[in-house]
């Protein structure tokens, strides 16, 4: 894939370089440390670094605009450097009123922080959602659109030529949420009900290990500003970007009673609808957003002892989020508040990812000194158990060519919670970046 | 004639202005009866100059107008880091006027809560780059003054509700001769001046008078910007998705 990619970017640069388009160059370095402050002596904290560099190419000549990111990542923990195309889009209108646009690129049909229909058209990263800028958290997805622009409306339909197939974080990542996968089983063999103490998790990926056009995906949308409003309708079908885990016990150790948990990733097909609104009045901010799949495929607890894997069930699934915020001028401070809830109809035993279930979340951000230091709180509370995570964040950008960042994630609840299975370990991100 | 008001406008646009008096009001009635079916665009270099250091920005604007209203597209194109930000204010036939900002968090609506949010880091805010809301100000034409050699015409704009705004009074200096904005001066409620819009230079494109250097001073701050117009261009179209959010 990175040599297709690469291979498509030599391709795209080659016709405006030599035929005296106009090339631009910019780009941003960022420094990314991961700071691990339990320890008794600050002197033995643990530093965990990333640097990484993302060049920024457009181009522009006989009415088409390309653009490039390709991005150059340092790992001080993996002690490996890795270049990959992050970007790219080549884009050009036709007829004075039909955009045409194709490549790889983030587009976000919703508003808000935790807007349900966007989580069916990228997989968001969550390390960055606790540790990174919120801009972030989405993942790029190979793209062609079409879009037209009537008056203050629009309509736009997308293909995603190339799957984004859901990827397992790693089992040891503090990130990872496995604590949705039953630990401890209780299964009735041959007539005897044994007690199931889990001693692994094992990845298996080999069924979407090559997923090049496997899947493509189509979406609309038609949105506009009326008035106050701006609001969007969506309609989508393809890949479900929600992880669904075929889980599968292993017994290494021929004893029924200690098992390994192999989980393997499962791609399913949803059909999609969803809707926005945003209002504006005076300092006040309100949204709403909307999803509905009829059909939707969820991993289940029950286990069949005939196969020793998880089983599945399609239900409708409603997912429903509304928010609100507010804007002061003097000071200058931003506060808002939204809560989401996610409705699987007729499902008892479906195994609901955190962050899609039902939780309500809070943001609060300071200007000072004319906004060149930003001091910023996110808040988020699950519905379900009362567990909840914070993230505690200063922002020093005295110019807009730099930036640089602190934040620390801290997270309250049992063990296996929304958000107490993340370990508390104390740790803090901090960003520097450069932009030229 | 309209191009002057257009280009004046594209700095400090002040359309359907409340006034109390029926001439004033006509005066200023004539800049938004004016320009339909006009499609502009400029480049221009942004020179922003504060304690810290100076900084350039190069800035392709876009303005169109015809009946159902008028729309003004702002976007960096220069440091390239910067593209993605946006600004477009869109005006209905009634005047009434939605403003967007988009940088690479995403396309947000401005209100008049963050009216006094600075454009592109520059000494320009929201509020100066859109127009006085009807409901906003009262005006009164005050005696001609004479500023750099030439007779103004002065009107004076107060806020109706000035209750924690930073800005209460504005002055404008509009050219007899060109009606074209010259200078605005910014009050706070003390009656300090805040800052100042100046036209420091002009240009003649296709026989018509635009603004080329204009300031926008930051007192305060000790801070000021500079916007030098580089290119106009009144003949190519302007296509619509320019101006519609849904492409920005």
């Amino acid at each position: 894939m990175k040599k297709l990619s690469s291979f498509i970017l030599f391709l795209l640069c080659f016709p405006f370089t030599g035929y005296g388009g106009e090339l631009d160059i910019g780009g941003e370095i960022t420094a990314v440390s991961i700071i691990s402050l339990n320890q008794e002596r600050l002197s033995d904290a643990e530093f965990e670094g990333k640097v990484i560099f993302t060049p920024l190419f457009i181009a522009e000549g006989g009415g088409v605009l390309f653009t490039a990111e390709p991005e150059l990542v340092l790992d001080s923990a993996k002690n490996t450097g890795e270049i990959s195309l992050k970007n790219f889009s080549l884009e050009t209108m036709l007829f004075d009123f039909i955009q045409m646009k194709g490549g790889r690129y983030i587009h976000l049909p919703g508003k808000g922080l935790l807007s349900p229909i966007t989580n069916y058209f990228h997989q968001i990263d969550y390390e960055q959602f606790f540790s990174g800028s919120l801009e972030n958290i989405y993942a790029p997805g190979y793209l062609a659109e079409i879009a037209v622009f009537p008056g203050s409306f629009y309509f736009r339909t997308l293909v995603s030529i190339f799957p984004r197939t859901p990827s397992i974080p790693d089992p040891e990542s503090q990130w990872f949420p496995w604590a949705r996968i039953p630990e401890d089983l209780t299964i009735e063999y041959e007539g005897e009900t044994i007690d199931m103490i889990l001693m692994d998790v094992e990845i298996d990926d080999s069924e979407t290990a090559d997923p090049l056009l496997k899947n493509i995906s189509l979406s609309a949308e038609i949105g506009g500003a009326v008035s106050l409003f701006d609001f969007s309708a969506h309609y989508y079908h393809g890949i479900d970007n929600t992880l669904i885990l075929r889980s599968r016990l292993d017994f290494p150790s021929g004893i029924l009673q200690f098992y390994d948990l192999i989980l393997s990733p499962k791609i399913t097909t949803v059909d999609a609808f969803g809707c926005n609104f945003e209002l504006l009045s005076g300092g006040f901010q309100f949204w709403t957003t909307a999803s509905f799949v009829p059909w939707k495929t969820l991993a289940t607890t029950e286990f069949s002892e005939l196969t020793q894997t998880n089983g599945f069930e399609q239900t409708r699934y409603l997912e429903y989020a509304g928010g609100a915020g507010y804007t002061f001028r003097y000071p200058s401070i931003f506060i808002a508040a939204e809560a989401q809830h996610a409705h699987a109809f007729t499902s008892e035993t479906a195994i609901i990812m955190p962050y899609y279930y039902s939780l309500a979340g809070g943001i609060i951000t300071a200007d000072f000194f004319s906004g060149d230091l930003t001091a910023g709180a996110v808040y988020l509370f699950s519905l379900s158990d009362n567990s909840s995570a914070a993230v505690l964040s200063l922002t020093y950008s005295p110019v807009l060519e730099f930036k640089a960042r602190i934040s620390i994630p801290v997270f309250f609840g049992k063990e296996r919670s929304d958000f107490g299975m993340y370990k508390n370990n104390h740790t803090a991100g901090l960003t520097f970046s450069f932009f030229f | 004639m309209v191009r002057r008001f257009l280009a004046a406008g594209l700095f400090i646009f002040l359309l359907h202005l409340p006034v109390f008096s029926d001439e004033i009001e006509n005066r200023l009635q004539t800049v938004s009866l004016f320009g339909s079916g006009e499609n502009l665009s400029f480049t221009i270099l942004m020179t922003i100059n504060s304690p810290r250091g100076i900084k350039e920005r190069t800035i392709e604007a876009y303005m169109q107008q015809d009946e159902s209203g008028s729309n003004i597209l702002l976007q960096v194109i220069e440091p390239v880091f910067l593209r993605k930000l946006k600004f477009l204010q869109k005006k209905d036939k009634k005047g009434r006027e939605t403003i967007w900002m988009a940088a690479s968090s995403g396309v947000r609506r401005i209100s008049g809560q963050n009216s006094g949010e600075r454009v592109f880091d520059s000494d320009f805010t929201v509020e100066d780059f859109s127009s006085v809301n009807t409901d906003t100000y009262s005006f009164t034409e005050l005696p001609g003054e004479a500023v750099s050699n030439k007779t103004m015409d002065v009107i004076l704009g107060d806020l109706l509700k000035p209750r924690g705004a930073e800005i209460t009074r504005k002055k404008l200096y509009i050219d007899s001769e060109t009606d074209m904005l010259m200078q605005v001066d910014f009050f706070s409620f003390r009656g300090d001046l805040v800052k100042r819009y100046k036209v420091i230079e002009t240009q003649i494109k296709n026989g018509e008078p635009f603004p080329r250097i204009c300031r926008m001073d930051t007192f305060g701050d000790k801070s000021y910007t500079i916007l030098t117009v580089e290119k106009i261009d009144s003949e190519t179209a302007v296509p619509a998705n320019k101006f519609n959010p849904g492409s920005l």
